[in-house]
């Protein structure tokens, strides 16, 4: 889902001043579509996780500490799960190619 | 039943609205399902922490319910999203962040293989194959070994020609082909092979083909002769009476098979008269009445 930055002022309970800062900051980054900027509701989602850093008590100045480190460390749960979904599959072909082995070995005594 | 909102947020009943909101912070910070990414738990623990906190935050609110007046049900907030459910889509997500990881993709190996994949966005991509053709002798064809193809490029590429090789069969170099991108793997080469004909032999499958002239005595008495074959000359026995057309086979004299075995050689014999009159044969042929003698056009009915 996209959508225009007149609707998501709307739905993230965003001021345009403070969009244009957030991102000026870095904290959002809306893309082009060749229209000009639209949003997902992955940014819908990053508002919210910045008001609620905000309600928390995080200053400004550490928002965009913790933005990084979050999306690092979503950057590495999905590598995460790749090395784990290969270390499965080639562990899946070596038993394959074990059991293949077996019977090779079979068929060269019976020859 | 919710459970008791101050519990929840681990503060006396006379806990000034100060020390709620630390309270609720602590632990908001420490449950937050955006700053604990795989942890299942922590989703609910912060709604009952926020459902606690918009109680009791609000002096109101909070006073009412001391009196009794509300209870804790109802008060939680719905959360549409958390950023984690978005963030862990994968490739979707514009702020993906490989900075955890882009020093493992440094290396030649398994890791930076992986890490690697993630950083560039799967534009790692195995080379394209090359298509060559060959042509080769007739006999390099059956007898295999190594041939030489000069490349476009000028570069030259060793070809190791299996024994029996076909015309119009493609051999594949693995690797010899288009380099990979980024990393991945080189294409094939693909030869595909030309064998040119030969001035004496045919081939049939495994098997070759020869017509090979005989004198006409050697027709008539038979004999021992030389035979050229793919792998050289053997000596043949020709039977008694042996005519044009005649089929003889060599056996194992043929195309080498992959599994070692060897097709034969079908040599047809014809038979030839001496190059120049022979005067001697004009003679006896004329005295020759043979008491057996037939037409050898009956069958043509003339």
């Amino acid at each position: 889902m996209s959508v225009e930055t007149r609707e998501f002022l709307l739905t993230a309970h965003l001021k345009a001043e403070a969009l244009e800062a957030w991102i000026d900051a870095g904290w959002l980054a809306p893309r082009d579509n060749g229209e000009g900027s639209y949003y997902s509701e992955v940014d819908l989602a990053r508002v919210q996780l910045i008001h609620d850093l905000q309600d928390l008590g995080v200053n400004d100045d550490a928002i965009p500490v913790i933005l990084d480190l979050v999306d690092q460390l979503h950057g590495l749960r999905r590598v995460l799960r790749e090395v784990l979904s290969t270390v499965t599959a080639q562990s899946q072909a070596s038993r394959h190619l074990a059991s293949s082995g077996a019977s090779a070995t079979h068929w060269q005594e019976r020859k | 039943m919710p459970a008791d909102p101050y519990q929840t947020l681990g503060v006396k009943k006379d806990a000034s609205q100060a020390e709620i909101q630390k309270a609720y912070r602590r632990l908001a910070k420490k449950l937050h399902p955006d700053l604990n990414p795989g942890n299942k738990q922590a989703e609910e623990q912060f709604k009952e922490v926020s459902a606690a906190n918009d109680l009791l935050g609000d002096a109101q609110k909070r006073a009412r319910f001391d009196r009794g007046e509300i209870d804790a049900s109802g008060a939680e907030r719905p959360r549409q999203r958390y950023y984690r459910d978005f963030a862990d889509a994968g490739t979707s997500n514009p702020y993906a962040s490989d900075a955890g990881f882009a020093d493992f993709a440094g290396g030649d190996d398994f890791f930076s293989e992986i890490f690697g994949r993630q950083a560039r966005g799967n534009i790692r991509r195995r080379g394209q194959d090359a298509h060559y053709r060959l042509a080769l002798d007739f006999l390099d064809a059956i007898n295999g070994g190594k041939q030489q193809l000069t490349l476009p490029d000028g570069s030259v590429l060793d070809v190791a020609i299996p024994p029996g090789t076909r015309d119009g069969q493609v051999l594949r170099l693995r690797g010899k082909g288009m380099p990979g991108i980024g990393g991945g793997p080189p294409g094939d080469a693909l030869i595909e092979i030309e064998v040119r004909p030969h001035r004496i032999f045919t081939r049939k499958g495994d098997d070759i083909h020869l017509e090979l002239p005989i004198s006409l005595r050697e027709a008539v008495l038979g004999g021992k002769v030389k035979v050229p074959t793919p792998s050289g000359e053997v000596t043949m026995s020709i039977p008694k009476w042996s005519n044009t057309g005649s089929v003889l086979r060599l056996k194992g004299q043929g195309v080498s098979r992959p599994n070692g075995s060897r097709g034969d050689e079908y040599v047809t014999l014809k038979v030839m008269l001496p190059e120049r009159p022979d005067p001697e044969l004009e003679k006896f042929a004329a005295q020759w009445h043979p008491a057996t003698a037939r037409n050898p056009r009956e069958a043509m009915g003339v």
